[in-house]
């Protein structure tokens, strides 16, 4: 146990380990307190503000608290998975931002093998892994485009990422939905038809949305840490990381198939985060809508970020986001703008950016009170 | 050491402080209703902001802060905000409390409606939009005893079945008869023969306004062409204005859009060429609006959302609220067209044939096709 919570929060070889948790701490506190500033300058209840935010994140019991809780871990797996698949790539050095796509990807692919009539009078237990697999694989080689390119030509992953979450934005939503998956227009709906029923992700909590994507989050979380820290490929990948100011010549060198690596890293990365948008179509509106809104992709880096890259941190901070993100809408009844918990999450990224900052505030605060009693 | 013990202490008073908190029981004095607005949400200037007109401006006499929160309206611009054609309803505050929840994703759709029946014990719940059809189908079958309204389409059901139940109203509109309207104005207004048409995207009340504006055309100038778009999109204003500028290069002079926001964008770039561009505004009465291009604006193609949202909430209060399917037309006020400049541009006897149009529409003389495709084998009726 001992040995977890040492691979969990000491990477950095700090001389006190709980620095790792107090500085996001440290982050989350300042940025509410801040946050706390704006809202009293427009002359609202900064108190109110927090306590229906928080009252229906579904973080602290209370009135609607069964609702409230699975509405944000049903958020919160989707932002896991978008985070470890922001996280995974940039711990071997290579800035993907191509969560956004991979997302819509897996959401799309989810959509089709989900009301694909010759599956749909599957069981269950056969129908859903058939979609998820599906899922892993498109998500999988979307990201795989990236690696190849990054890997075989030296092409800049950041670039080619960003220019293929356009590409899968555009292809989905310009074409597919209105085009050939577009509904039945007699039927009434419109975005692409409906999921079997057999495709829907099972109910764990009765007379919610709570489905089982959050234990499938959790086990991913757990297989990526064991990835990272248990493997030769996690070991390998890492060497890469911290390398990769140097072009990695040094894993090069020692043996390691950089290329290879690099290829099979985007395929993970494509397939989680792929994973995480097949959610959205098995689990809360069961079709491709016409108009999806998204931004998971883009809100997994500031997951990745303030959980500090690690597996376990994403899964605490995956559900910060999620709770931030369930609470957003009812901060309204309170007349406070939805965008409110918005500026919460950008205010805690920002905080987080300037860890260095608070890291070394904290650290003098600390030891000179040591030194103060020692001496 | 102490220091974080401290610190311990702090968060934990903090957070046992938010959870003594619950929301304070309160008797509601008033009927409450509550409206869940699409991601398009307050400010789009058309849809979104008529309906919540119908509820805090009509209904409930109440004016919005920015920012959130109401105050009073008085009762100038209450009857100002009456448009001219809906004057002889009979609209008059009807003594409710408006809950607005805006909705950031589709996915928050379900968790709103939730909040407003459970936490907030709403009478009556509105989903705006179509794209609320199988969030207010899911929610009506989970509580029977709360009405719903549901405006632009019929609720469906989980496995995207639509259905017919008793506590929704679904309000859905005869968009092709006040679009073959303004059409029928664009094809006189027209010096090149040419005009344009955005559509935000192909969904049945959209294609809807489609299928009537090139009848309209048709009718009035058969020698016109309309050169038609979807954007894909209801929010993407600089993508309106690309394309209304794009159409304009290829000599469409009157453009009308039915794309949400994303035609705020067609009246900018409208107001950037001036003369002798027209744009029709969609949904509410564009040529009143100092934000876009009243100087420019023709016409509007009126959907009165406000309206529809109004009867609804009035049914509730007056206890005569019947599920069930209900279409406002031409006939009975729910969509038309706004005068705006077309006596600037129209001879006396166009008008009157307009008019005339109208009359026949109302009549049933003739019907206004609802799909575009229909169009090019449809007749249109003669002597325009």
């Amino acid at each position: 146990m001992k040995e977890v919570l040492y691979r969990i929060f000491v990477k950095r070889q700090e001389k006190y380990w709980w620095m790792n948790i107090l500085v996001p701490v440290v982050s989350i506190f300042i940025a509410l307190i801040v946050g706390a500033v704006f809202i009293a300058s427009t002359g609202r209840n900064p108190f109110l503000a927090y306590k229906y935010l928080f009252g229906s994140s579904g973080l602290i019991p209370g009135p609607y608290f069964k609702s409230h809780f699975s509405e944000m871990l049903i958020a919160s797996s989707m932002f896991i998975a978008t985070g470890l698949a922001f996280a995974i790539p940039a711990r071997a050095g290579l800035f993907s931002i191509g969560a956004e796509g991979q997302f819509i990807v897996g959401t799309i692919t989810a959509a089709f093998f989900g009301y694909y009539k010759p599956l749909a009078n599957l069981p269950t237990i056969i129908h859903l892994p058939i979609v998820l697999l599906m899922v892993i694989i498109a998500g999988g080689l979307w990201g795989l485009i990236a690696g190849y390119l990054k890997a075989k030509k030296g092409i800049n992953e950041t670039i080619v990422t960003i220019m293929l979450n356009w590409i899968a934005f555009h292809l989905i939503e310009g074409w597919l939905v209105t085009g050939p998956m577009k509904a039945d227009v007699a039927t009434g709906v419109s975005g692409t038809p409906y999921v079997s029923p057999t495709a829907k992700l099972p109910i764990i909590l009765s007379g919610t949305r709570l489905n089982i994507s959050i234990l499938i989050m959790l086990f991913l979380v757990y297989a990526v840490w064991f990835l990272l820290y248990r493997t030769v490929f996690g070991y390998e990948l890492r060497a890469m990381g911290y390398t990769a100011i140097t072009n990695m010549e040094a894993p090069k060198i020692g043996g390691v198939n950089t290329e290879k690596r690099i290829m099979q890293i985007m395929f993970i990365s494509g397939a989680i985060a792929a994973l995480g948008g097949s959610f959205i179509t098995l689990g809360v509106l069961f079709q491709y809508p016409p108009v999806f809104e998204g931004g998971y992709g883009f809100d997994g880096i500031a997951v990745a970020l303030i959980g500090g890259n690690e597996p376990f941190g994403i899964l605490l901070s995956g559900i910060l986001i999620g709770a931030l993100r369930t609470g957003a809408t009812s901060v309204q009844l309170v007349k406070i703008p939805k965008t409110f918990p918005a500026i919460i999450e950008g205010l805690i990224v920002v905080f987080i950016a300037l860890h260095e900052l608070i890291r070394y505030l904290l650290v003098k605060a600390i030891t000179k009170k040591k030194e103060g009693v020692s001496a | 050491m102490k220091k974080l013990l401290v610190a311990v202490l702090v968060v934990g008073f903090i957070v046992s402080l938010f959870a003594g908190c619950k929301p304070a029981a309160q008797q509601p004095a008033k009927i409450k209703i509550g409206l869940v607005t699409d991601v398009g949400g307050r400010g789009d200037r058309s849809f979104n902001d008529s309906a919540l007109r119908g509820l805090e401006t009509w209904a409930a006499k109440v004016e919005y802060v920015q920012g959130g929160g109401y105050k009073a309206l008085s009762d100038e611009a209450f009857n100002a905000s009456i448009p001219d054609d809906l004057k002889d309803k009979g609209i008059t505050p009807l003594n409710v409390e408006p809950i607005v929840l805006e909705s950031k994703a589709k996915e928050d759709y379900i968790p709103n409606i939730q909040a407003l029946v459970e936490q907030e014990h709403c009478d009556l719940v509105i989903g705006v939009g179509f794209m609320l059809a199988g969030a207010i189908g899911e929610s009506a079958k989970k509580y029977p005893d709360t009405k719903f309204m549901l405006i632009d389409s019929t609720p469906v059901d989980e496995n995207g079945n639509t259905v017919d139940l008793p506590n929704v109203v679904s309000y859905l509109f005869a968009e092709q008869e006040c679009g073959f309207l303004v059409g029928a104005i664009a094809g006189y207004a027209t010096k090149t023969n040419k005009v344009g048409y955005i559509g935000g995207m192909a969904i049945p009340p959209v294609l809807r306004y489609e299928a009537g504006y090139r009848a309209g055309v048709k009718t009035t100038n058969p020698n016109a062409t309309v050169i038609g778009q979807y954007t894909n999109s209801f929010v993407d204003a600089s993508l309106g204005k690309s394309t209304a500028v794009s159409q304009m290069a290829l000599g469409a002079d009157v453009l009308f859009h039915a794309a949400g926001a994303t035609g705020n964008g067609m009246f900018q770039a409208i107001c950037e060429k001036g003369a002798p561009y027209w744009g029709i505004g969609v949904d509410v009465d564009m040529g009143l609006d100092p934000n876009l291009c009243p100087d420019r604006t023709l016409t509007s193609a009126l959907k009165h959302v406000d309206y529809a949202t109004y009867e609804a909430i009035k049914s509730v209060v007056d206890g005569t609220f019947k599920g069930g399917v209900i279409t406002l037309t031409l006939k009975d006020g729910g969509v038309g067209y706004a005068p705006d400049h077309v006596k600037d541009v129209l001879t006396a006897d166009q008008i009157s044939k307009i008019e005339s149009l109208k009359t026949m529409i109302i009549n049933g003389t003739f019907t206004v096709p609802t799909d575009p495709n229909e169009v090019e084998t449809w007749t249109p009726p003669t002597n325009f």
